[in-house]
């Protein structure tokens, strides 16, 4: 149905679970899943991920870090981000968007606004 | 003890004998402080004791409902499969009434439980929907256990005073930090109250975008 294949970024595996069961119902069935920033960076290596979701709070390397170092990569500077996260501070908000981040979801979310943001991502 | 005498046999002036009555009340004094300080050292010891054991047993909470999560997750993603598989079947089943043209109850029954089971496969999802408290209360916890183990910081360093204060010589033993769990937490992680709401920071998305 889509060609898109998704990286799911959340050092919590209920959200991942949660996150991955809501990509499916909207139709995303191609999905790679990593537990932190780090982890994350090693997945891009090897998986032809383009679209990312990734929470903001993880240890190792959190999502701002992980963003940054995504947009510094040649391969990924442009390759989309949401941010889910329950981070909700207005000052937060400003910096993930200042560090690349393409759209912003606050949780808990429902499935229908994660399927908002990546159509209005997708849709430029 | 007061001198009664001095080396040439003399008694000393007032004023000496003062001097050394006030020294020996300060040498009382540190004498008590000392023993307060040596007082002290249990009760802190104990409090900082109990930090790991309080952050462990927040930890394991954290552990259990993910746990718990996840097992009401397998249940709630095979019903929906289930039920997804039924709409299927029931539609089959309608489609071949329509075909015939076959019209009755037979009919109506199997209309009205595809419809159920269309209800019942979005209550599935609303559960799944709602496990999202977990990862939020789970900050919650690790938010409380770091501040735990911020007070067991000011613990070592209050034990480390009272050691001094009470003249031991080795320093108190403290938990290596690198024993301690990383943490990553939103401290205001909540369920309800939000700073900014979805529409908020959508706005706010729409801003940057328009100034970019």
């Amino acid at each position: 149905m889509s060609d898109l294949k998704i990286l799911a970024v959340d050092d919590s595996p209920t959200m991942r679970r949660i996150i991955v069961n809501t990509l499916h119902r909207a139709g995303y069935n191609d999905i790679v899943e990593a537990e932190n920033g780090k982890d994350a960076l090693a997945k891009l290596e090897t998986e032809s991920v383009n679209f990312v979701i990734t929470d903001w709070n993880m240890p190792e390397m959190d999502g701002l870090s992980f963003v940054t170092a995504l947009r510094g990569s040649e391969r990924h500077k442009k390759t989309p981000v949401l941010m889910v996260t329950t981070r909700s501070v207005k000052e937060d908000i400003v910096d993930a968007l200042k560090v690349g981040v393409n759209n912003f979801i606050v949780k808990p979310f429902t499935p229908d606004t994660l399927k908002e943001k990546i159509d209005q991502i997708l849709a430029g | 003890m007061k001198p009664t005498t001095n080396d040439t046999g003399q008694t000393p002036a007032p004023a000496a004998t003062k001097i050394h009555d006030e020294l020996q009340a300060l040498k009382d004094s540190i004498l008590r402080i000392a023993v307060n300080f040596r007082e002290l050292r249990s009760p802190l010891d104990q409090s900082r004791a109990a930090v790991p054991q309080a952050t462990s047993q927040l930890d394991k909470v954290t552990q259990q409902t993910e746990q718990a999560a996840a097992r009401v997750l397998d249940h709630a993603e095979k019903l929906s499969s289930q039920l997804a598989e039924m709409v299927t079947l029931l539609n089959v089943a309608i489609n071949d009434y329509a075909d015939r043209k076959l019209e009755g109850p037979g009919r109506a029954a199997l209309e009205k439980a595809e419809e159920l089971a269309n209800i019942s496969q979005n209550d599935a999802f609303t559960i799944i929907d709602a496990l999202q408290f977990q990862d939020i209360t789970s900050q919650q916890i690790n938010s409380a256990a770091s501040m735990l183990e911020e007070v067991e910081e000011r613990l070592d360093v209050m034990l480390g005073f009272v050691d001094r204060g009470s003249g031991a010589q080795s320093a108190p033993a403290q938990r290596e930090k690198s024993a301690r769990k990383e943490r990553a937490f939103d401290p205001h992680a909540d369920m309800q109250v939000k700073h900014t709401g979805q529409s908020g920071v959508d706005d706010l998305v729409r801003a940057t975008i328009k100034k970019s």
